[in-house]
């Protein structure tokens, strides 16, 4: 009898595992939702189309705050707004510092476009960011953005010159640089972003009650802000050392 | 899950549209708000501060005025001192003038009176000598009325 029960646990766990990957990896697998009927078809994934949800959401979001604007006697809208983006600009600007003040509406704008990209599961979307299309397109903005700054800051003589300090011989390691930053930066969003969502999922199979909530404020809520954080703090560091 | 495709380029795209949107719908009117408040608590600032220079200057001319005015009224009092006093040492002067004029007066009043009495005493002794001769003579003749006139006018005298 309890031999015959264990073996029909076994069974069903297996069974339950077989299932678990096929599920993971559609959900995994960043679905093609249409295909624009040139140069053979080109497939646009659900990433890009949840992105489009989450523009409209931050655009209208911004225009219904930002309506009727005054300078006093301000709406509570208006007070939401204001404080929206003063918290948001000072955040970025404790990060990046004075100098790289031009930069701060764009990476505000990552920021939170990363923070609600990756929360978005909890409304039964499926994260942009576990697409590494996204990353790989948010690393590469990032690192032009980078150079971009450094480039606008001193020239190109300078910033060329910068890749030989502080001594000759680092040279090579800081043209790797270049690729291993937007590289690091797209691989760390992706793999926790992807890595949070494998182990939720996990977690729902084996204990599905009550345990998985707790977990779901780590891995969903807390460490998707932490990561949209991390992203564009890393990017202002590499900015800032680029327009020093 | 692990492909780069065409996807990257719309995500990028999409990243620089959202970008644009944001700047122009969120961050650059707060901003634009937020500087024009900047602008106008500094505006009211500078005013307050001027309002304030402006009283401060108000309260050095009230007390430059009112040391002026607190001089003025020394100088004043002191004039008005010093004139009184005059007015007090002529005054003086003048009643002593006065007295000693009313002096001077009565002096030379009952120096008039004397001489007055003076003179009516010695008409009235030539009167009495004249009588006294007259009544002498009558009497008597030659040295013997020498010697009675001389005699009543002593009587006479003597009885002055």
């Amino acid at each position: 009898m309890e031999l015959y029960n264990n073996n029909d646990f076994k069974f069903t766990l297996i069974k339950n595992m077989g299932n678990l990957t096929e599920k993971l990896m559609e959900e995994l697998n960043c679905e093609t939702v249409f295909t624009i009927p040139v140069f053979g078809g080109i497939g646009v994934a659900e990433s890009v189309v949840v992105t489009w949800i989450i523009m409209a959401v931050m655009v209208i979001a911004a225009i219904i705050l930002t309506r009727n604007l005054r300078v006093d006697h301000i709406s509570r809208r208006q007070a939401v707004a204001e404080t929206i983006v003063t918290k948001l600009n000072g955040m970025v600007e404790s990060m990046i510092g004075p100098e790289g003040k031009r930069y701060v509406p764009y990476l505000a704008t990552v920021l939170v476009y990363i923070g609600i990209a990756n929360i978005i599961g909890l409304f039964g979307f499926k994260s942009p960011t576990k697409d590494l299309n996204v990353t790989a397109a948010l690393a590469i903005m990032s690192i032009v953005l980078i150079e971009g700054a450094g480039i606008y800051q001193h020239g190109v003589k300078k910033w060329l010159h910068k890749f030989t300090e502080p001594i000759a011989i680092v040279t090579p390691i800081n043209i790797l640089e270049v690729f291993t930053r937007p590289l690091s930066l797209c691989m760390r969003l992706f793999g926790n972003v992807l890595g949070s969502y494998v182990i939720m999922e996990l977690l729902k199979i084996i204990v599905p009650v009550v345990v998985p909530a707790v977990f779901c404020l780590y891995f969903d809520i807390f460490d998707g802000l932490l990561q949209a954080y991390v992203f564009v703090f890393l990017t202002s560091l590499y900015i800032k050392e680029a327009v020093e | 899950m692990l492909r780069l495709d065409w996807n990257l380029l719309f995500t990028v795209i999409n990243l620089l549209l959202l970008f644009v949107l944001m700047k122009m719908f969120l961050f650059k009117p707060v901003q634009k708000i937020l500087d024009e408040r900047q602008a106008e608590a500094d505006k009211q600032f500078d005013e307050a501060k001027a309002r304030q220079d402006a009283a401060d200057g108000m309260k050095a001319q009230y007390e430059q005025s009112m040391a002026n005015i607190e001089k003025e009224r020394e100088d004043t009092l002191r004039e008005v001192r010093r004139n009184a006093d005059a007015e007090y040492h002529r005054i003086v002067e003048d009643a002593q003038d006065k007295a000693k004029q009313i002096k001077d007066d009565a002096v030379a009043e009952a120096e008039n009176k004397k001489t007055q009495i003076l003179k009516k005493a010695e008409k009235e002794i030539a009167d009495m000598v004249v009588d006294a001769a007259v009544k002498v003579v009558g009497e008597k003749e030659g040295a013997e009325v020498d010697s009675s006139l001389y005699n009543e006018f002593l009587n006479k005298a003597g009885d002055k």
